[in-house]
């Protein structure tokens, strides 16, 4: 609870410190080109056997660029502080900060950028903005959560080729084990644990459209290789957006995921009010389980860094029906 | 000096007859020492405390001042970093034509609330925004200053009342390109805030090194300023001081506290302790008279109770002994002692009671020995007596030699003719053997005491029978005597009175007739004495009236008047007349008349015989109890010494030329003491004259 | 100040929308001439050099009718989108555009800084800065 202290104090004094601050921009802090900014969310969540509150997703970041050199570092908490109220009332806490990100980039020129350390993997949609208030939904989808490793602790080759459209090739490499001393201790919990990854990331983008295809293989410290595949397309105007998603999984003998994707849909009423409908299926050998739900939800943002979700997901096997809210702010 | 000598002396004795003075001076001294030595302890630690926690204080003061200075001065220079480094300040490149920067300072300025200017100053010295607009577009002065500061990789510098600090800009864009020095402008006079002014605190804050400023050359002088910190001591201050670090390197935070301000505390500290003291001192003091009383006062009842005892000897009083510890004890034990006297000395009455009762018996029993008359009786006294006195035993005699396995006592008795000892017989005693030595001693005087009154009674027959033979002996003499006197008494007279004797033979047979008289006379009393002895003289007791007896009185008068009248002497019967002394017709005696007559011719016939001139009184007088005749002469009189002896038999005092057998007076007293009277002799003395007097008592 | 102000968004909003023009530094020279995608690719912070001269790109205030003309008429983008977008890289550790208050210290910016960007009312720009785009405005 101390660090939420903290980072309101450290909102407030943004505010109230520099008159140039807008909230999800972050602060320019200490004496290099370093600006600070954070992020975090409060959940509840219900279904048919559980209620619960949490606070997860309490960050801090920092970043700056000199030159041709750029940085960022992310703490995180996960799971900072969770209350069950059924079906048991409890409270859990894990004031443990993650190095959930800390890479260096080195811009060649406007065509081809290296990124060292750890980062987000560029795959999909979801996966370069995976924090609650930059997502539509509280929910991901579960074909981003399932198919691929998030982060990637390596190196990652990024050229792009602009002409009347965007094109984005990006080649991932990691050879050695995550980053953070926690997750590698064994506290698993955001990414596969993996000490491989080669990745193919391909981007396209014009106009109203963007498409997106990724291929990879990572390795398991079981060790288990595993292969992925996904494509991605989406359309956005300035009043509504659609985004469909489809991958699958291999290991060397069999499909391990079949498939998992989803279509969604994003109407704006307002630029404050929005409302979601995504249906998502999957099928995956290794939890043994197939499923078919549709997602519905409300997202009200009084300015973009602050939302206020609500959802309903309503799966198709019945009983696994949730409801879920948050509010979650960037700053 | 006399005065603390006595005084002294009292004391001194007060303190050696006094328990409860010396416990008390113990407990007190026990009780005070300990406690001055901590109550000095306490002053001297306590002031080297308070004196170390005064000054930490003081210190901590100094300390605060310091750190609030420093911590102005940090502000101040984060403050100054952290707006160089703002995003906004590439407006810097622009001259801060949209007065962005201008107005951010001046919020700033008021935010901060001090006495202070910020201003950002270009590369060309122009003083580009300001928290103050009159300043825009001035050329910037102190540039050169600036640059010398940053030379020597300082961000400060001091102008005269003011110190400026500055951190250079740069653009966030194209690779931190320099873009003028943002300023800020502080008078060191607002530091003062931090400084206290106050009656008896005051602080400063003075810049060592720096030596132009007059009034801080006047402070320095005063102050003797050392080290990072220190404090010294003037003679109405104590002074701390603290070099202050950062910017204001070479400035002191000095602190100044009056010393009574700040040693009240301990001025407070001292004063309390003196209170204490004496309130300690009075408390130890009554606790040590408390527990001294507390003490003694067993004892005193130990003490009170003893000497009532030995007052009184009464031994039933006792000591309340109620605590458990050694007085109890002590008084429990004292109980038991006076209870076991009280019970000794009762025991030892009773024993004495019981031996005198003893001892009572004893004489008793040697009383009652003493009584026996015979040597049947004595032996069978004795054993009842013993058999009474000692119950446990039984008690046997036997004329023959006792059996040895029993105790007995042996009895012998003396044999006055040969002087030697015979065995007489032993008391055997019944029961156990004793080896009790008094015991014995006992049986052994019991039997000492029988052998003596055994021999006792043997001399009392033996010398009975010794007197009765020798009376035997003179009466039969006497008797034999008296017939050849008789013969020759005739025969003189008859020769005298019918013979025809020459003139000259007359007087030798009158001579021989004479003494034949004399001889029978004397012969006469004798047997009267063997007569009186053996008790053969017979009494015959008749009433007498007063006229019989002066009849007789007046025969024997008249009959012994011729002798009197031979030696010239006066004989004359008087009877007692004075008033006083009543004489009643009536009065009456028992006795025998021919005996009480005789008895007079004896006394008178004696004191015509010792009188040779003068008169003889024959006097009668009586009371209520007796009648008295008295017989007064003026003869040759008696010595005191000797009136007893002349009632013994034979016995004259005097011989002279009156013959006499010397038996007259015993023969009256003993013919008086017959009839139950008596007579007595007394005079004046030789040559004074006798009274001898007949009591006889009235009927 | 505030009076000064005043005036000056008054004689902004007097001009005519049409007007608007992009403005480089002198230093600063295209190769080619840029288009719309271009210039929107610059304000998003997708392109940030020429050659080897970093940009700086210069936003007017957020609530500057030229700046919304601007983002209107060049990125194509709703507020809402732009806001979604600069949160996304704030995320990513991107900064958006520095931003002036006024046309004049845009000007003056772009005199100034070799690889500074800003967009300008046409009546303003003189000759010490090249214009490299014209704004097509859509009324």
């Amino acid at each position: 609870m101390r660090l939420t202290v903290l980072v309101l104090l450290l909102i407030f004094f943004a505010w109230g410190e520099e008159s140039s601050y807008k909230p999800g921009e972050g602060v320019q802090v200490g004496s290099l080109p370093l600006y600070a900014g954070g992020y975090f969310s409060l959940n509840y969540k219900q279904n048919e056997t559980m209620k619960q509150f949490s606070i997860d997703d309490l960050a801090l970041l920092a970043y700056g660029d000199s030159g041709k050199f750029s940085y960022l570092a992310e703490i995180e908490a996960s799971d900072l502080y969770v209350r069950n109220l059924q079906p048991e009332n409890n409270h859990t806490s894990d004031t443990r900060f993650h190095a959930e990100r800390l890479y260096l980039n080195y811009d060649f020129n406007d065509d081809n950028a290296l990124r060292v350390g750890k980062f987000n993997s560029p795959i999909g949609f979801w996966n370069l903005s995976p924090i609650n208030v930059l997502r539509d939904t509280t929910s991901s989808p579960i074909s981003t959560e399932i198919l691929f490793p998030k982060y990637t602790t390596g190196v990652n080759l990024a050229h792009h080729v602009y002409t009347v459209s965007e094109d984005t090739i990006n080649l991932m490499l990691q050879e050695t084990r995550d980053l953070d001393a926690i997750f590698n201790s064994g506290d698993v919990y955001n990414n596969f644990d993996i000490d491989r990854h080669y990745g193919l990331g391909l981007i396209h983008s014009e106009g109203e459209w963007k498409f997106q295809f990724n291929a990879g293989r990572f390795q398991t410290m079981e060790p288990k290789s595993l292969y992925y595949l996904m494509a991605s397309v989406s359309y956005e105007n300035e009043s509504f957006k659609l985004l469909s998603e489809i991958g699958s999984q291999h290991d060397n003998n069999s499909f391990t995921v079949p498939y998992a994707g989803y279509l969604q849909g994003v109407y704006r009423l307002t630029p404050q009010h929005s409302l979601i409908a995504r249906l998502e299926a999957y099928k995956d050998h290794t939890l043994d389980q197939k499923e078919a739900f549709g997602v519905f939800g409300y997202t009200y943002r009084p300015i973009y860094p602050v939302a206020l979700k609500a959802e309903y997901q309503s799966h198709s096997s019945g009983h696994e029906d949730q409801f879920l809210c948050s509010f979650s702010v960037l700053f | 000096m006399i005065y603390p000598t006595g005084w002294l002396t009292s004391l001194r004795s007060r303190f050696n007859s006094s328990l409860k003075v010396k416990l008390l001076i113990a407990l007190f001294a026990i009780g005070f020492v300990p406690y001055l030595f901590i109550l000095l302890y306490t002053l001297n630690l306590g002031e080297a405390k308070i004196i170390q926690s005064i000054t930490q204080t003081q210190y901590a003061q100094v300390d605060k001042i310091k750190r609030d200075v420093e911590q102005q001065m940090t502000r101040l220079e984060n403050e100054v970093l952290f707006l160089s480094q703002l995003d906004l300040m590439d407006d810097m490149i622009v001259g801060d034509i949209d007065k962005r920067i201008s107005r951010l300072l001046t919020q700033k300025k008021r935010d901060m609330n001090l006495d202070l200017e910020l201003y950002c100053i270009d590369p060309v010295n122009r003083v580009i925004a300001s928290s103050s607009l009159e300043n825009l577009q001035q050329p910037f002065t102190d540039a050169q200053r600036v640059k010398e500061a940053e030379s020597q990789h300082h961000t400060y510098y001091f102008d005269n009342e003011t110190i400026n600090l500055f951190s250079p800009i740069h653009a966030s864009f194209e690779d931190q390109r320099f873009l003028g020095y943002l300023l800020l402008t502080y008078r060191l006079d607002d530091l003062n805030r931090f400084n206290l002014h106050q009656n008896s605190v005051r602080s400063i804050l003075v810049n060592a090194s720096d030596t132009s400023n007059a009034l801080q050359q006047q402070q320095m002088a005063v102050l003797k300023l050392d080290g990072d910190n220190g404090d010294y001591t003037t003679d109405e201050e104590m002074v701390l001081y603290k070099a202050v670090d950062g910017v204001l390197q070479g400035w002191y935070a000095v602190y100044m506290i009056k010393k009574s301000s700040a040693l009240a505390f301990l001025d407070d500290f001292i004063i309390f302790l003196g209170v204490m003291s004496v309130i300690g001192l009075l408390f130890i003091a009554l606790f040590s008279n408390w527990i001294s009383n507390q003490i003694v006062k067993p004892v005193v009842a130990l003490t009170t109770i003893a000497e009532k005892i030995v007052i009184t000897e009464d031994y039933s009083n006792e000591v309340a002994a109620t605590s458990a510890d050694e007085i109890g004890q002590l008084s429990r034990a004292f109980n038991t002692l006076v209870r076991q006297t009280d019970n000794a000395l009762g025991a030892l009455e009773e024993e004495n009671r019981l031996r005198l009762q003893r001892f009572v018996q004893l004489i008793g029993i040697f009383n009652r020995i003493i009584k026996t008359q015979s040597e049947e009786e004595c032996i069978e006294i004795t054993l009842s007596e013993l058999e009474k006195l000692i119950s446990e035993r039984s008690f046997s005699f036997t004329r023959r030699a006792a059996p040895p396995e029993m105790m007995a006592i042996a009895i012998f008795t003396r044999d006055y003719d040969t002087g030697e000892r015979h065995y007489y017989g032993a008391i055997t005693l019944g029961g156990e053997t004793s080896n009790d030595e008094y015991e014995l001693q006992f049986y052994a005087s019991i039997g000492t005491m029988i052998m003596l009154q055994l021999d006792q009674i043997g001399l009392v027959k033996r010398t009975r029978e010794v007197s009765k033979a020798k009376s035997v002996f003179i009466s039969h003499m006497s008797h034999e005597l008296r017939t050849p006197l008789h013969a020759i008494i005739t025969s003189s007279q008859y020769l005298i009175t019918y013979g025809t004797l020459a003139e000259e033979q007359l007087p030798v047979v009158a001579n021989v007739e004479n003494s034949a008289q004399h001889l029978l006379s004397m012969i006469n009393d004798i047997i009267d004495v063997a007569r009186l002895e053996a008790g053969k003289v017979p009494v015959a007791i008749v009433p007498l009236r007063l006229e019989n007896i002066e009849a007789m009185l007046l025969e024997v008068t008249t009959m012994l008047e011729p002798l009197a009248e031979e030696k010239e002497i006066i004989l004359t019967y008087r009877r007692e007349s004075s008033d006083d002394l009543m004489i009643e017709s009536d009065l009456m005696i028992e006795s025998d008349l021919k005996l009480l007559k005789q008895i007079l011719i004896n006394l008178l016939s004696n004191a015509i015989k010792f009188t040779t001139e003068g008169t003889i009184i024959l006097r009668l007088d009586a009371d209520d109890q007796t009648l008295k005749l008295h017989i007064c002469d003026t003869g040759i009189g008696i010595e005191a010494d000797d009136i007893t002896q002349v009632f013994n038999d034979f016995t004259q005092v005097r011989e002279g030329n009156q013959q006499g057998s010397g038996l007259g007076l015993s023969i009256s007293r003993k013919l008086a003491r017959l009839l139950g009277g008596d007579v007595t002799l007394s005079s004046e003395g030789a040559g004074k004259g006798a009274e001898a007097t007949v009591t006889l008592r009235r009927v | 100040m505030i009076r000064i102000l005043l005036i000056s968004a008054l004689f902004f909003l007097s001009l005519d929308a049409g007007e608007l023009v992009v403005i480089a530094n002198k230093a600063n020279i295209f190769k080619d001439r840029l288009s719309n995608q271009n210039i929107s690719r610059i304000y998003l912070k997708k392109k940030r050099y020429n050659g080897s001269l970093k940009l700086v790109a210069l936003n007017l205030s957020a609530s500057d009718p030229l700046r919304k003309e601007f983002e209107h008429s060049v990125l194509s983008m709703s507020d809402l989108q732009l806001a979604a977008y600069w949160a996304k890289q704030h995320y990513q550790g991107q900064r958006p555009p520095l931003s002036m208050m006024s046309a004049a210290s845009v000007l003056a910016f772009v005199r100034e800084v070799e690889g500074a960007i800003g967009y300008i009312p046409k009546a303003s720009v003189d000759d010490s800065v090249n214009i490299i785009y014209e704004v097509k405005t859509t009324p």
